[in-house]
């Protein structure tokens, strides 16, 4: 079978065939062909097997949408005012963690035993949708962000560009899983919290800020939280949307930490300017997490406390549950910024996440 | 993809030959891993005035049956040629366990000026795109049949 | 009632008794209030019965209305922080230690932040003294009270738990216009005090599909993994020029996916939660324009050939440049779309391997996906705005005249599908190439008419920008 003969004869005659100019053939290359053949490994053809060997430069002045390597158009429109130098949006881990996000995607419709959820006491049940209530807007947010970010990064380092595009994949997946579990067992979606902590994501004005500010503070507090949920989970169902969140927000955040050592490595000037938007996450939200117990913002907090304690009249135990859970939050935080580079950063600390761990 | 020892003999077409391969393919998990199909495919072989339509839901093949050329043009798309391009393409899949390039739905698509994907539906029709992997797999384990074709003409 | 009467509870006693430390020191904590998960806590990190007994003095020395002398190193440092006077004594009366005190002093608390930890603790021994009536109105917390559609179950079908299946009841209630500006979740119960983020599309006709929760779903099913699904191994190279221009046709592909997914990330923050269905599956479109990069530039790289020369990127602007979504959707999901599977159409067709065919075939199937949303969003748009038809056409106007500029200024693309095409650059093979290119763009513009007619513009056919008429399938007549 082929395309009828006939039919191409007519075409190929009726057209005349335009001037060529074929110079992006590059002729002078040929001696390349062959000698850098790639060859797929363990894990398949990946971008570290791809990239091994080739150019990452360090700065770019091209304007264009060029995909690195690609040879320049000289007339080639400029699309967007990118970031010019790497180490801004660079992190060493990027194409293990992409590839790693391909390679362990999962399905909220058909990984999670949803069969095993079954009717629990109301008020058990009310925490619960409130908790993926209030989970499902963070979710939110987290997929809008990263968004907004990659019209900002140069194609040359095109890696980070599609790492960012994985975790808004794995946002949608969990704002979409929460809203899965608060609909699947008879309560519902509650109520929105109010506190509008995270709009402060949203309002970064530069990459590593909104890296450290998310990647690092915010995911990794809700990563502890779904670490920790073996105690909030009362069937396999939410024990596995816990585990499979986990995972991928451990990516998410293990991006921000390379990222900010990266930038404290090779812009070591920035540190101070770090400082300053750690101290504005933590202060906003270190509020959200103290106005739990307070009885201003609770939702969330008492949510966790009910479903940690069994139910509202143990909602002490729940209280405990909580206040460990926080501790474990920052120690974690603590860690991860001292694996970035920044130790100090234990002693300047907002006081109120520090007297968790100091008290 | 790796077939089973064919064990059905049936003719095509037919609507034996269809539940044959429904039921093939509802045995493999291979099917249900490339993902959710969901469409309804026609078949037509106007030189026999031969019509079937296949349902695809889920992970499954629904259904197959014997239809009228009119339910056929009322599926998403319907794949059209006369008989001896779908016996040869069928004879390549068993000759090979699968179709070689040169006869597989989308090359025999991309060839065909009017389309071996057809339908009335710019919308509808590129369900053969979207769920090319397994209408292929779908047609692929037509290996495992021991297929008896028709004498032209008859 | 006296410590005697305090019974300690089996498994704190056991606790207590595993660690030696006195019961008769768990009785009075109890009298004091403490919770038993607290005194409990305090054991399993070790406190020892000495320090228990400080402490405990301390606090039943502050119930009994006594104070407690304050050491002058932390009176100084309270002094300093401008804790007010009292706070230290309050910090002490609700259960915090002298440690602690000092603790929150060296990590520099201000008087505010100490404040709303000592409230903290003051409201948890509240609530060990409240009465059980007390205690059951604590316990009816506001949230719990919220209407829901309760009772309502959804039950995994088919395809599992779907999106789709959640709009059952008031959840199914997809208002024409979203008027919260907040990151509330649709069904949820609107906070009054939640700020605003932002957003600047609330009305449904400007994003909505009726199959965008479908797709959102058959693309997470349907996902493929260019490291792994490709059998990289058995792709052997191309004669050089044939390889050259599939390098070239990849590397068209890997700049347009770039380029289309910043513009999907663009659009993102702009769509109001309450349309949660387009949000996802464009994550996904996202998602599968990485894929292609990725799958693309592997290729490209895989025979030692590499990225090509870039495109100039003008018609490419045409979408970043779109400033409402349906016009981003069109130009980028119909318009573009077809394009990229009439380009991935002659990749397969022109594929020596299976693995080559398998790239486009895979690639075909997400786009194909892309062109549904796009389709049954510009139809859905049109049924409510139909005002709206002749900015449509300009729009496509605007695009397909800046596909011709660059069709024709630059003709990298075109050239390298002639090659792979007519199989190499001997004469003969170039006009075979260029009379297949001219036949598969034929069958491009008959695809993307049959589309556009889809969504309810069948009038495009008659309106086709002039350069593109050389292959429409109705004959090119000047209007």
């Amino acid at each position: 079978m082929a395309i009828d003969q006939d039919m191409l004869h007519k075409l190929t005659t009726e057209e005349d065939l335009p001037e060529l100019d074929l110079s992006w053939l590059k002729p002078e290359d040929r001696a390349r062909v062959e000698a850098t053949r790639l060859r797929p490994g363990r894990k398949g053809l990946t971008l570290d097997l791809l990239e091994a060997g080739q150019e990452l430069p360090d700065a770019s002045d091209d304007y264009s949408a060029r995909p690195r390597g690609a040879e320049r158009h000289p007339a080639a429109a400029r699309h967007n005012l990118y970031y010019p130098l790497r180490h801004e949006t660079w992190s060493d881990n990027v194409r293990l963690l992409y590839e790693e996000a391909v390679q362990r995607q999962w399905s909220s419709a058909t990984d999670i035993p949803w069969h095993t959820l079954k009717p629990l006491p109301d008020d058990v049940e009310r925490a619960w949708c409130q908790f993926a209530t209030f989970l499902t807007e963070v979710e939110f947010i987290a997929g809008d962000t990263p968004g907004q970010w990659l019209e900002r990064i140069n194609p040359e380092w095109y890696e980070v560009k599609l790492f960012l595009l994985t975790q808004i994949m794995d946002e949608a997946r969990h704002l979409d899983v929460f809203r899965k579990r608060a609909l699947a067992n008879g309560g519902g979606l509650l109520m929105e919290s109010g506190g509008g902590g995270l709009r402060i994501i949203l309002e970064c004005q530069d990459f590593s800020e909104f890296s450290a500010i998310m990647h690092v503070f915010a995911e990794a507090l809700v990563q502890t939280l779904f670490r920790s949920g073996e105690a909030l989970a009362y069937n396999e169902a939410e024990k596995a949307i816990f585990r499979l969140c986990a995972q991928d927000e451990s990516r998410h955040i293990a991006f921000g930490v390379m990222h900010l050592k990266h930038l404290l490595e090779t812009q070591p000037w920035r540190r101070e300017e770090i400082h300053y938007y750690l101290d504005k996450i933590e202060g906003p939200l270190a509020l959200d997490m103290q106005s739990g117990a307070s009885a201003n913002a609770p939702l969330f907090d008492e949510a966790i406390m009910v479903l940690a304690g069994g139910g509202r009249k143990n909602i002490d135990k729940g209280f405990d549950f909580l206040m460990n859970l926080r501790r474990r939050q920052v120690l974690e935080y603590l860690h991860r910024l001292e694996v970035a580079g920044l130790p100090e950063r234990r002693y300047r600390m907002n006081p109120t996440l520090r007297a968790f761990v100091e008290t | 993809m790796s077939q089973e020892t064919a064990t059905v003999r049936a003719t095509f077409p037919s609507l034996e030959w269809f539940q044959a391969l429904k039921d093939i393919v509802n045995g493999q998990e291979a099917y249900r891993r490339i993902g959710i199909c969901d469409t309804t495919m026609g078949i037509k072989i106007p030189d026999l005035q031969k019509f079937y339509v296949v349902t695809f839901e889920a992970f499954e093949v629904a259904d197959v049956k014997e239809a009228t050329e009119e339910e056929v043009e009322d599926c998403d798309f319907w794949l059209e040629a006369p008989y001896a391009r779908w016996k040869e393409m069928l004879e390549n899949i068993k000759a090979n366990g699968k179709a070689d390039l040169h006869h597989t739905l989308n090359t025999l698509d991309l060839e065909d000026p009017e389309g071996f994907a057809r339908s009335h539906d710019g919308l509808r029709r590129d369900a053969f795109y979207r769920f090319n992997q397994s209408l292929q797999f779908f047609f692929d384990a037509s290996s495992a049949i021991d297929t008896v074709f028709l004498q032209q003409g008859t | 009632m006296s410590q005697e009467a305090i019974e300690v509870p089996a498994d704190l006693a056991q606790v207590a008794r595993e660690h030696d430390f006195p019961l008769e020191l768990v009785r009075r904590a109890l009298a004091l209030g403490f919770a038993p998960a607290a005194i409990r806590a305090q054991i399993l990190r070790g406190i020892s019965p000495q320090q228990a007994e400080e402490f405990i003095s301390q606090q039943e020395r502050l119930r009994a209305g006594q104070e407690v002398e304050v050491p002058e190193d932390i009176a100084r440092m309270a002094r300093k922080r401008r804790w007010p006077q009292d706070l230290v004594q309050r910090a002490l009366r609700a259960g915090l230690s002298m440690q602690e005190v000092r603790a929150m002093l060296e990590a520099g608390l201000r008087f505010d932040q100490a404040e709303r930890l000592v409230i903290i603790r003051e409201r948890a021994q509240q609530r060990q003294q409240e009465t059980p009536e007390q205690r059951q109105r604590r316990q009816e917390l506001a949230w719990m009270n919220v209407r829901t559609e309760w009772g309502v179950r959804v039950r995994p079908g088919k395809k599992g738990l779907t999106l789709g299946s959640l709009n059952v009841g008031s959840y199914g209630d997809i208002p024409d216009y979203w008027p919260y500006q907040t990151e509330m979740p649709r069904g949820a119960q609107h906070n009054p005090g939640a700020p605003s983020m932002g957003y600047t599309i609330y009305e449904k006709a400007e994003l909505w599909a009726d199959n965008a929760a479908d797709l959102y779903e058959e693309s997470i099913q349907r996902q493929w993994k260019p490291a792994t699904a490709i059998p990289w191994e058995e792709m052997a190279p191309l004669p050089e020029v044939q390889e050259r221009a599939l390098a070239q046709l990849c590397t068209y592909l890997c700049q347009n996916a770039l380029v289309c997914s910043d513009v999907i990330g663009k659009w993102l923050k702009e769509m109001s939660y309450g349309y949660h269905e387009v949000k996802v599956y464009m994550a996904t479109v996202g998602f599968d324009y990485a894929r292609h990069f990725d799958v693309f530039r592997k290729r490209a790289y895989l025979n030692g050939v590499g990225m090509g020369r870039q495109s100039p990127g003008y018609y490419l602007r045409v979408i970043k440049d779109a400033r409402r979504w349906t016009e981003t959707s069109t130009l980028m999901f119909i318009f573009n779309t077809s394009y990229l599977i009439h380009l991935c159409q002659i990749g397969y067709y022109t594929a020596a391997s299976e693995g080559d065919a398998l790239i486009f075939r895979l690639a075909m199937q997400d786009l194909a996906r892309q062109t549904a949303y796009g389709i049954k969003h510009l139809h859905y748009f049109l049924m409510r705005k139909p005002e709206c038809r002749e900015e449509i056409h300009s729009y496509l106007q605007r695009a397909e005249a800046l596909f011709a500029y660059e069709d024709d200024k630059d003709r990298t693309l075109p050239e390298a599908l002639m090659v792979l095409l007519g199989g190499g650059l001997g004469q003969e093979e170039l006009k075979r190439g260029y009379a297949l290119l001219n036949y598969f763009r034929r069958r491009w513009l008959r695809d993307y008419l049959a589309r556009l007619a889809a969504a309810g513009m069948p009038e495009r056919r008659d309106r086709l920008f002039p350069y593109l008429r050389q292959w429409s399938p109705v004959p090119a007549v000047a209007r």
